[in-house]
């Protein structure tokens, strides 16, 4: 009985004391994350160079004496968690944005402007075009650049030179007769190879190819002219569809992804001088040098956006050690930012996507997909 | 009382309030985008969803893919439980063997799956062009008409696994003496499986059909790793919606909206086939 009793008493302290520990370390664990939070930069990417990113937050940490919270999470899930932080109002300083989400993520309120910091803005001045271009939103600045790229199409010399091909194709129409002439001579089944996956790339492709052909999606005013069957996108996607015409240039599409500051970091003046200091530090030069971009370059082969380093003895090594840096930094400056980027781009690009899918399989024709998706964009700009 | 309401506080923070609070927030034009306006709208998401035709389109593909992989997972079920049923050399080495796609995640499932559809490198396409069946590598899930019936294989070879330890447990308590007894009578092997092993098996058909009804009309995974609702929305399920309105438009309103009928859909598959196979369970 009193064995029972004991034991039964020892339960219930167990469960109690369990029970408040619980309470006090949830309590704690709050309290210290926030604390640390106060003092630290909170800094939010996707997993993507997480060795580069944590030397280098190491060396800024070592350097200014401030703390750096650092958290990924992949690239797939990257949007969806980024806003659950910001909705939920999780400490977020400094993250990775990008050139996509922009417009939707300032007027949600969770990006702040760039321009009153001197400091961040003196580096346009050395900044490809459309990288500043992909960073401004109604006249202001976002961030400053992570990394960049642009959509270009490579080929196989060796697969030319046996189809007896001297010279790379210009137009469009030369890109099919090629195509046709290495199918014929046996040399490969399929010559030419895009993807036409609906994942986040596919805008990239479609919008490369859309520029190359003089297309847009929209106008400058923002009105879908997709539909259009000149200024639109229709060349480019019935040329999927059915390689025909002799259209070409080499304008292409360049994406980028930046920095951000968060409007959360700037209500607190600490964490804003901090986060403004990082943001340098990564996107711009740290103790003079643009170290991150290199490390970039050299971990990953990420592109850059900054203008001096193609005359860097260390990049050109480095770039020219898989490609020609000229034909690199040249084909750059064809570059333009995405005429899709807006508060719905999200939700128009699922349609989108599903539309030129369509197309493309014959479940649909080209002008059909094109008026859906110019419909889908007008009733989303409407909603908005 | 005491004792129980950690567990009650428990229960009630991670199910009961998620379900409720899910609820109260599909009456809401909540989209993440713009957080700070989220007006009250009654039943407008669903008024919304219902008179959308994409919706439908939805609902008769989730339909389609239930159909298939619940009927394949039936009958192969059927049969291989049949088999285990009796006694061979070999049938524990096959009886642990069977286990195996059941014990693979699904998300595994749906990579290794990935891997024999490719189109460049796939396992499928290999086989069938060595065997001389096609004559050039085909591109499986690029093709709108394949799409749902090869996610349904992926899942079937999942499921199969379950559905025949069911059957066969169900298989197990039939009582000997009625076979002896269709057999004294002169039944054949055919009458005998007619009238004595598939009557019986009511229970344990009913059972997975429950089952595997709701975890095609829900099944998520292998759309999400094998095609993300395409080729062009060819396998768009309902499932597949939620996710793309929930997490890839941020509607949180639209996208619960949707998991209620989702839910209320399963709810009710459920009890009609309970009500019209379960009488007599």
């Amino acid at each position: 009985m009193n064995k029972n009793m004991n034991l039964e008493l020892n339960r219930r302290e167990f469960l109690k004391l369990t029970s408040a520990a619980g309470l006090v370390s949830t309590g704690l664990g709050g309290m210290s994350i926030n604390a640390f939070a106060a003092d630290s930069v909170n800094f939010f990417t996707w997993s993507a160079a997480v060795d580069t990113v944590k030397s280098h937050a190491n060396a800024f940490e070592k350097k200014f004496n401030v703390g750096v919270n650092y958290s990924n999470s992949p690239w797939a899930q990257y949007r969806d968690a980024g806003i659950a932080k910001l909705v939920g109002k999780a400490p977020v300083d400094v993250l990775w944005v990008s050139d996509a989400w922009l417009p939707e993520w300032v007027e949600s309120g969770w990006l702040a402007p760039i321009n009153k910091y001197p400091e961040l803005m003196k580096y346009n001045a050395d900044t490809a075009d459309f990288c500043v271009k992909s960073m401004e939103y109604k006249g202001k600045q976002y961030g400053l650049t992570y990394y960049t790229d642009y959509m270009g199409f490579f080929y196989d010399d060796s697969k030319l030179k046996k189809a007896g091909i001297t010279a790379p194709p210009k137009t469009w129409n030369e890109v099919t007769e090629q195509c046709l002439k290495i199918k014929a001579a046996g040399i490969c089944e399929f010559p030419f190879m895009l993807s036409m996956a609906k994942e986040s790339w596919l805008i990239e492709f479609i919008t490369a190819m859309n520029y190359s052909f003089g297309g847009r999606f929209v106008d400058d005013s923002g009105k879908a002219i997709m539909q259009d069957p000149q200024k639109g996108a229709a060349q480019a996607l019935q040329w999927v569809v059915m390689p025909a015409g002799p259209k070409g240039s080499n304008a292409t599409v360049g994406w980028l992804r930046f920095y951000g500051l968060t409007t959360q970091a700037v209500a607190d003046k600490t964490r804003e001088a901090n986060s403004v200091k990082l943001i340098e530090w990564f996107g711009g030069k740290a103790e003079g040098k643009y170290t991150f971009q290199k490390n970039l370059l050299n971990d990953l082969g990420s592109g850059f956006g900054v203008n001096s380093l193609f005359k860097d003895p260390e990049v050109i090594a480095s770039v020219n050690a898989y490609t020609d840096i000229k034909i690199y930094e040249s084909a750059q400056k064809f570059a333009k930012k995405k005429d899709t980027i807006a508060p719905w781009f999200g939700e128009w690009d699922e349609a989108n996507g599903s539309l030129y899918q369509s197309a493309v399989l014959g479940k649909s024709t080209v002008e059909n997909a094109l008026t859906k998706s110019a419909s889908v964009w007008t009733d989303l700009a409407k909603k908005a | 009382m005491w004792l129980i309401s950690p567990m009650m506080f428990v229960l009630m923070s991670v199910a009961v309030f998620p379900v409720v609070y899910s609820l109260w927030i599909s009456f809401f034009d909540l989209k993440l985008r713009r957080p700070k306006s989220a007006p009250f709208i009654w039943f407008d998401n669903y008024i919304h969803v219902l008179s959308d035709p994409g919706f439908i389109d939805s609902v008769l593909r989730t339909s389609s893919f239930t159909l298939m992989a619940v009927s394949a997972i039936m009958l192969l079920a059927l049969l291989v439980a049949l088999l285990l049923n009796e006694n061979f050399i070999g049938k524990k080495f096959l009886s642990t063997i069977l286990l195996i796609p059941w014990a693979v995640p699904y998300v595994a499932n749906g990579l290794m799956w990935k891997w024999i559809y490719d189109s460049g490198y796939g396992a499928l396409n290999g086989a069938l062009l060595q065997l001389g069946f096609i004559s050039n590598y085909l591109i499986w899930l690029g093709d709108t008409d394949k799409t749902l019936a090869l996610i349904a294989n992926a899942f079937v070879w999942k499921e199969v696994p379950l559905a025949t330890i069911l059957l066969l447990v169900n298989l197990k308590s039939i009582p000997e003496d009625l076979y002896s007894a269709a057999k004294v009578d002169g039944a054949n092997i055919w009458q005998r499986f007619w009238n004595i092993t598939l009557p019986a098996l009511k229970p344990g058909f009913t059972l997975v059909m429950i089952y595997e009804v709701m975890m095609a009309v829900r099944h998520f995974d292998l759309f999400f790793i094998l095609t993300e609702g395409g080729p062009a929305d060819a396998s768009h399920v309902l499932s597949w919606e939620i996710y793309v309105e929930t997490f890839r438009k941020l509607s949180f309103g639209l996208g619960a909206a949707l998991s209620y009928l989702l839910a209320v859909v399963t709810f009710l598959l459920a009890f009609f086939i309970i009500k019209t196979l379960g009488k007599k369970i």
